[in-house]
């Protein structure tokens, strides 16, 4: 199965109609993150850091109409839906971060000198009495609209010019000095104090995120007590606690400054109290916030599923009939990308040029193409049943399957991968596509392999090791056990030959067990330590703990030499325990046992715990306090029968004979202490 | 024993091919496990070591559930569209040649079915398998 193939892109495009349909598609102008290089608009998460996750490049910020997902539709069940999976903690915690959300609440503050209202959004509205400025992104459309009302509009403009030059990187995550413009001719309202406060524009707040606009409490937030100092503003201290002459206090404390607020101590209460009072008042609402923003789905690029949408002049924006899928993509000479980020698909005038599905008039195609996690955001559906012409998958398939039992794979797929998946797979599933609300049960993470020197593995550095090789002078049984046993499978390892030849060497001392087992039934000086082996390789398999799994059975390997006799009988037991480790050594081994069908299909042995204890052990004999002899008892041997047997021991009866006894001590399973006289 | 894995590798990995011994059973009676593991996209440059570890855990455990009697679903394809694959294009095929074409020529990864032996025979057809230049043997 392959993405690219028309039998499954036909039914991403059907996904993407049906959220079309469903009203989570939309387009919208934005500042989108453009990398000159790959020349693609790339979604925040694909440029972090400023720079392009592809080719590294710095990014620039553009203006563009692109599609979206509306993602943040199904945020709240993004979050709780991870109540009920048994993902790995940090990759819980990851997702949680990423979706972000806060509750706060949506404040408006009047403007003195219009008859309009600035909208902000805090997560602290219990320190609104503290907010002795405000700052709106330069972009805001407020002072497009006012702006002869605005005394210093060139300096504004200036400032705005400087600030279309910066990426959003830049913008917001850079440490540097706050910079910003007051504005001349608009002031606004402290909705609480009713104190007439201030207005700057500074690049620091983006339009993209809440509503373009802040509130700022220099008394309780770094940022702003830095902003504060810097241009002269008041501080106004409303929470008792720190010394706000020389910081920021951003810690809990008494309320004060504030009014109805003041003597709250809790932080908690002063947020409700203060909702309250904003509703009764109707000066703002309680309200809840995303980090996570919908998703840009969209790139212009030729290798990616076409977005099947119509742009008709008359009917405007019509999705491409579900009969017509796949929408397929032009086989073209030059795919390229375009200049300025134009898709090389705006190129090809018999893709571009068609009539419109709903009017029959001459229309043009969509251009742009699906981002990179559109195919893989869906892919677990469609293994279970791949050929299907009449559905994505069969009902009743999918619902024996689903859903899946047990993913794993790499840290950096634990946010964007997982959580765009999760979010068609939520789509899907209040569309009654699918029968489960959450496709993955449960989620790993398997460490890197770094190169020999501890580096991570490149060609610049020349160490890169090749499995072709590997499997070619080792076997891929070495190599599968070499990989499992190398860490903790969960961490990053640095590649080492003489480790692997290590596995060989086990592998090949197993092997060799063929020629010692003899016979059937049980060793007893084995017995313990199988079934100890047994219950270890089970229960670490699950785990992941493969490395220790492989330990166990080597320190077994060494047991079994050291006694030098094992059945056919124990030996089918540890061939299967290594077959899925190493399947075609096991299924060697368990042909020349004679065991019956395929080992990788024979039942998985089975521990018994009380075998798991030591049937014997070693107990120190002492004569007057001097140990004389170690000798083999069973375990939990009673007291009469331990002394016995030290007393018969040929090196004690050399210390005892002739002498009285005087006193024999035997602490169970550890001492035997003869005193004799 | 002599433990000669060129004799006893390709031998097994026949008969697991002609038993279908791995497929996943779309009427079972027996209780089902899903196992997924991330799947690649081709980067022209092979198979990594890193694969390697990235599948082989779930492997084993596919493995393991086989022979607790579980029905298993342990699947592998290609996220083949997207920009890595056609930046790849872009460095190491001759334009003008369609992109299609050229991927389908060259840019597979190589999934040596002898390191995976389970993996791509769970239910459909295995994966196209990808021999890039003076790899694999048989390209």
């Amino acid at each position: 199965m392959d993405t690219t193939e028309e039998d499954y892109y036909r039914w991403t495009q059907w996904i993407f109609l049906k959220m079309f349909e469903n009203g989570l598609v939309f387009r919208d102008n934005a500042l989108v993150n453009y990398c000159p290089s790959c020349k693609v608009v790339l979604s925040n998460e694909d440029s972090q850091g400023g720079e392009c996750d592809i080719c590294h490049s710095a990014i620039v910020q553009k203006s563009k109409t692109v599609w979206y997902l509306r993602i943040t539709e199904y945020a709240d069940k993004l979050l709780q839906g991870l109540e009920e999976v048994d993902y790995l903690p940090n990759v819980k915690q990851q997702q949680v971060n990423w979706i972000g959300k806060s509750t706060g609440a949506f404040v408006n503050f009047s403007l003195k000198e219009i008859d309009e209202k600035l909208r902000i959004y805090t997560t602290r509205p219990d320190t609104l009495f503290g907010v002795t400025f405000m700052v709106i992104a330069p972009e805001h459309p407020i002072i497009e609209a006012n702006r002869d009302k605005i005394a210093n509009i060139d300096a504004l403009d200036a400032y705005r010019e400087e600030c279309a030059k910066k990426t959003e990187f830049e913008r917001t995550q850079l440490v540097k000095d706050k910079t910003g413009v007051c504005i001349d001719g608009l002031t606004a309202i402290n909705p609480v104090s009713g104190k007439e406060i201030p207005i700057y524009i500074s690049d620091y707040v983006m339009m993209g995120y809440g509503t373009g606009a802040i509130m700022a409490v220099p008394a309780h937030d770094e940022r702003d007590w830095a902003f504060a100092k810097k241009f002269g503003i008041d501080i106004v201290e409303v929470i008792k606690g720190g010394d706000i002459t020389t910081g920021a206090y951003t810690g809990d404390g008494e309320m004060v400054n504030s009014d109805f607020l003041n003597g709250f101590d809790n932080k908690k209460d002063s947020i409700a109290r203060m909702i309250e009072h904003l509703s009764a008042e109707g000066i703002g609402d309680m309200g809840v916030q995303y980090k996570m923003k919908d998703w840009a789905f969209n790139r212009q690029r030729y290798w990616g599923e076409p977005i099947p949408i119509v742009h008709c002049p008359a009917c405007g924006i019509v999705p491409v009939p579900y009969s017509e899928l796949p929408l397929r993509l032009p086989e073209v000479k030059n795919f390229e990308p375009g200049e300025g980020g134009e898709s090389p698909l705006a190129k090809i005038e018999s893709f571009v040029n068609c009539t419109c599905p709903k009017c029959g008039g001459a229309a043009k195609r969509e251009t742009d193409t699906m981002p990179q996690w559109a195919g893989s955001s869906w892919y677990f559906l469609r293994y279970i049943d791949p050929h299907n012409t009449e559905a994505l998958a069969d009902p009743e398939k999918l619902k024996y399957w689903m859903p899946v039992d047990w993913y794993n794979g790499g840290m950096e797929h634990v946010t964007r991968h997982m959580i765009y998946s999760r979010f068609w797979h939520k789509f899907l599933y209040d569309l009654g596509v699918v029968p489960v609300a959450e496709p993955y049960a449960k989620r790993t993470a398997q460490g890197l392999i770094l190169g020999s020197d501890g580096e991570k593995m490149s060609k610049s550095r020349g160490n890169v090791v090749d499995p072709n090789d590997m499997v070619d002078v080792f076997g891929a049984d070495v190599l599968r056990t070499y990989v499992l046993f190398m860490g903790d499978y969960g961490s990053a390892a640095p590649w080492n030959e003489s480790s692997m030849k290590g596995c060989k060497r086990f592998l090949e001392r197993f092997a060799d067990l063929m020629d010692m087992a003899k016979g059937s039934g049980e060793t007893p000086k084995l017995t313990s330590s199988i079934h100890k082996v047994i219950k270890k390789v089970s229960l670490d398999i699950e785990d992941l703990k493969f490395n220790t799994a492989i330990a166990a059975m080597m320190g077994l390997l060494n047991d079994i030499y050291d006694k030098g006799t094992l059945t056919c009988d124990e030996l089918g037991i540890l061939v299967r325990l290594l077959c899925p480790f190493a399947p075609h050594l096991a299924e060697e081994m368990w042909q020349d046992l004679g065991g019956k069908g395929l080992c990788s299909l024979a039942e998985w042995p089975l521990w018994d715990e009380a075998k798991t204890v030591d049937s014997t052990v070693e107990v120190a004999v002492q004569v007057n306090g001097k140990v004389r002899a170690t000798i083999e008892l069973p375990l939990n041997c009673p007291a009469a029968d331990a002394i016995a047997a030290a007393k018969a021991n040929e090196k004690i009866v050399p210390f005892i004979e002739g002498k009285t006894v005087i006193k024999e001590i035997s602490i169970p399973n550890k001492i035997i202490n003869i005193v004799v006289k | 024993m002599k433990y000669d894995f060129k004799q006893i590798e390709p031998k097994w990995q026949k008969r697991w091919e002609e038993e279908h011994a791995f497929e996943a059973q779309d009427n079972s009676s027996k209780p089902k496990y899903y196992n997924l593991v991330e799947f690649p996209y081709p980067s022209g440059h092979g198979m990594h070591v890193g694969h390697i570890k990235a599948y082989s855990g779930l492997e084993v455990v596919s493995r393991k559930r086989r022979m607790q009697g579980y029905n298993v679903l342990f699947p592998i394809g290609f996220d083949a569209y997207g920009l890595p694959t056609e930046n790849t294009a872009l460095r190491t095929i001759s334009i003008p040649e369609s992109l299609p074409t050229a991927i389908s020529k060259s840019l597979h990864l190589s999934s040596r079915e002898l390191v995976f032996p389970s993996i791509g025979r769970a239910l459909w057809i295995p994966p196209k398998r990808i021999t890039i230049a003076g790899r694999n043997g048989s390209s």
